[in-house]
This record gives C-alpha cells, sequence and structure tokens, in this order.
C-alpha cells in the first residue's frame, strides 16, 4: 500500500473529515430548501436577490460566503491534523520505521491534504449547483455587469469560479501544514488558519489597506467577481494565483524544512 | 515567511484605495444600462431598451473615495426624447463590490406586467454590482 493511499483511508476514517464531507454535501441543499419555504431573501449576499430567478445563483451565493470562512475551515480540518495527528498519536517513530524517508511522508501527506481539500471543494461546488437548479431551474442569470447571461454560459461560469477558489484554498492548506508542523498541536493546525483566515477578512473589512488588501490570501477569494458577467476580467484571478503561490511556497519550504531537522527519536 | 515579511512594504508602497469615483460611475453605469433595458423588457417596451447615460459618483461624507455607505451616483439618460435624471444612494465595500438603491418614488420594489398585470420585481429598485480592485 502506498504512502498516499494509506494517508486518504486514514482521512477517511476521521470522524471530524466525516462530518465536513457531509456538510458540504448537504449544507446547499438545505439553504435551498429554506429559501424555498421563506418568502424573503438574502439581499446583502451577492446573487441574493436572485436565487429565485435562476438555479445558477444559489452556487454563487454559497460562493460568496464559502469563501469568507468556510473553505479555511474545510482545508484546515484536513491540513492542520495530518502532521500533529502523529505527535498527538506518539506515532513518528513507528511511521518512519517503515523504511519511508521523511521527504517521502511529507509529500503524502501533503498530497493527501490537497486531495481531501479538492474533493471538498468539488463535493460542495456539485452540491450547490444541483440545488440552485432544484430550486429555481436553469432560467438565464443576471450577472455583475447587469446583463442576462444565457443558462449554458453561466453554468461554465459558475464552475470556473468554484474552481477559481482552488487557488486560494491552496494557500490555507500550506498554512494549515506549516502550522500543523511547527506546532505539533492539532488545536493550533486546525483553529489556527481559520484564525488567521478571519483576521485577514478583518483586516480587508476595515477598508484601511487599499490595494495593499492583495497581498492576503483572503482576497483571491472574490477573484471570480470578474468571471460571472459579460465581458469578464481576469486581472484578479492572475494576481489572486501569484500571491496564493508566494503563499504556498513561503509555508511550505519552512514546514517541510522543520519537519526534515527535527530530532525524532 | 521572512520573504513575505519583505514584500510588505512594497505593497504598501503600491497602496490607496482603487474605490474612487472615477472607477465606481462607470461600474454603476454599466450596470444600470444592462438592468434598464432589462426593466424596459418587462414594462414590455422593447423598442426602447437601450440607453447612453451620464454617471457620475461621489462620497457626501468626508472622504472623497474608499469604501463606505455615503456614496451616491446620480444618472442622467434620455429615452424617447424624454429627459431623466436620478439619483441612486450606493454602499460600497472594501472588496469592490457594491450595492445600489434606487429612488423609490420613481423605482419602486414592484412593477406591473402592462400585459398580465402581474407584480414583478424591478430591477433598478435594487441592485449589485463589482469593480476591478487589482493592481
Amino acid at each position: 500500500m502506498t504512502l498516499l493511499r494509506l494517508e486518504l483511508l486514514r482521512l477517511r476514517a476521521q470522524p471530524r473529515v466525516r462530518v465536513a464531507f457531509a456538510i458540504c454535501l448537504l449544507g446547499p441543499p438545505l439553504l435551498g430548501l429554506v429559501l424555498s419555504a421563506q418568502a424573503g431573501l438574502p439581499r446583502d449576499t451577492l446573487f441574493g436577490r436572485h436565487v429565485k430567478e435562476s438555479g445558477l445563483a444559489l452556487p454563487l451565493l454559497v460562493l460568496g460566503f464559502a469563501g469568507t470562512w468556510a473553505l479555511p475551515l474545510v482545508t484546515s480540518i484536513v491540513a492542520g491534523d495530518i502532521f500533529a495527528t502523529e505527535d498527538g498519536h506518539g506515532t513518528w517513530q513507528s511511521l518512519l520505521t517503515r523504511s519511508r524517508t521523511r521527504a517521502e511522508v511529507f509529500t503524502a501527506k501533503l498530497q493527501a491534504a490537497v486531495l481531501a481539500s479538492l474533493t471538498l471543494l468539488a463535493v460542495t461546488a456539485g452540491s450547490s449547483l444541483v440545488a440552485g437548479l432544484a430550486l429555481a431551474g436553469d432560467q438565464p442569470l443576471t450577472g455583475l455587469s447587469g446583463t442576462q447571461i444565457g443558462a449554458g454560459r453561466a453554468t461554465g461560469l459558475v464552475l470556473l469560479s468554484w474552481a477559481s477558489e482552488l487557488v486560494p484554498l491552496l494557500g490555507f492548506t500550506a498554512l494549515a501544514v506549516l502550522l500543523s508542523i511547527a506546532t505539533r498541536s492539532s488545536l493550533a493546525g486546525v483553529g489556527g488558519p481559520l484564525l488567521i483566515g478571519l483576521l485577514m477578512q478583518l483586516l480587508s473589512l476595515l477598508g484601511a489597506l487599499g490595494s495593499a488588501a492583495n497581498a492576503l490570501l483572503t482576497t483571491p477569494f472574490a477573484a471570480w467577481h470578474g468571471l460571472v458577467r459579460d465581458d469578464p476580467y481576469y486581472g484578479p484571478l492572475w494576481q489572486g494565483a501569484l500571491v496564493s503561490l508566494v503563499w504556498v511556497v513561503g509555508c511550505l519550504v519552512p514546514a517541510r524544512r522543520i519537519l526534515l531537522a527535527r530530532d525524532i527519536t | 515567511m521572512k520573504r513575505l515579511l519583505l514584500l510588505v512594504p512594497l505593497l504598501l508602497a503600491g497602496c490607496g484605495t482603487p474605490l474612487t469615483p472615477s472607477r465606481v460611475a462607470p461600474s454603476f453605469r454599466e450596470v444600470f444600462v444592462g438592468l434598464y433595458a432589462q426593466q424596459q423588457q418587462l414594462l414590455r417596451r422593447e423598442a426602447v431598451g437601450k440607453v447612453d447615460p451620464l454617471a457620475a459618483c461621489r462620497r457626501t461624507g468626508t472622504d472623497a473615495d474608499g469604501p463606505g455607505e455615503d456614496w451616491v451616483c446620480s444618472v442622467q439618460y434620455v429615452d424617447l426624447g424624454t429627459s431623466s435624471a436620478q439619483v441612486f444612494e450606493l454602499q460600497v465595500k472594501p472588496d469592490g463590490c457594491w450595492k445600489a438603491t434606487g429612488p423609490p418614488a420613481t423605482q419602486p420594489a414592484q412593477l406591473v406586467d402592462p400585459v398580465s398585470s402581474r407584480p414583478r420585481t424591478n430591477p433598478l429598485s435594487e441592485f449589485d454590482g463589482c469593480l476591478d480592485t487589482g493592481w
């Protein structure tokens, strides 16, 4: 059995990962049910006022608040614990005696965390798209440029928007991995990225940063705003990818170094 | 992490808010034009629809730019030879997205479909848009 498969099996067995999976899968349909039962609309979130006009609005509504805190939480649930759990159970020695190098263990655990985060993101995207279509059907969507976008093109844009979240999500995965290795504590690994994410949100909400807010890891979560329109702009998307890449490298390089240099006896 | 800290001064150098009147106004204008066409279609006035308005935005408070709830955008347009002017209130959020609220007298929440007499949501009574806040 490869290390990666072993890590994925271990993730799948964890209750908190199962709960996260269930929330990602069932949350959007539940939201759809609640919305269909009530007369009011969530007007304060983008696309909230259109959820009953077009089925393609609900996945974007979910995306709007998923990016603010749910996605950092989802990835830190899997990535923040994946290294620290060995410290919690004192199992580093037995893991490393199986003729595997630390670098191999690092890579396998990182791959498992990325794959799990990707799966949870894809599940949420698919589930909210299906829930939206069930709620309001495939009517044209009023995009952010004020024009109607046909259902076919809008579906593509919705999927592209969700895919764009992967970039900052991986940034948070790397942050969780670093905290997990550096602190050797699952609590810090899972709670740390969430807390940092919320702090970044708060900083950008204060608005004092101006364009410097573009360097925060939470800003690329909003890059999809440029996509759902007649004439999309991709600037924030590329910038977000660059910023996220800096965060990924800035977190993974020290994380790997700490793990390789650690004294495990 | 050190590498990131080195980036901070560079980023702050490129600071300054992207939320200025000269960037909010075209964003507002674009969405207004799109939704005006949609509204005219709801009212079964397909022949009209497209307008080429003038739009100007400013903050009513002490600050000239930046996010805030005190933005107003005025829009002037000529439709079928009749000139109209309206003022919308805008909440501009730090992420570059804004919410506009129309004057209730001219842009009520509901419109009535002239053919079926059914109430329809007025797309111009309240609407959202976003502008590019990239570097």
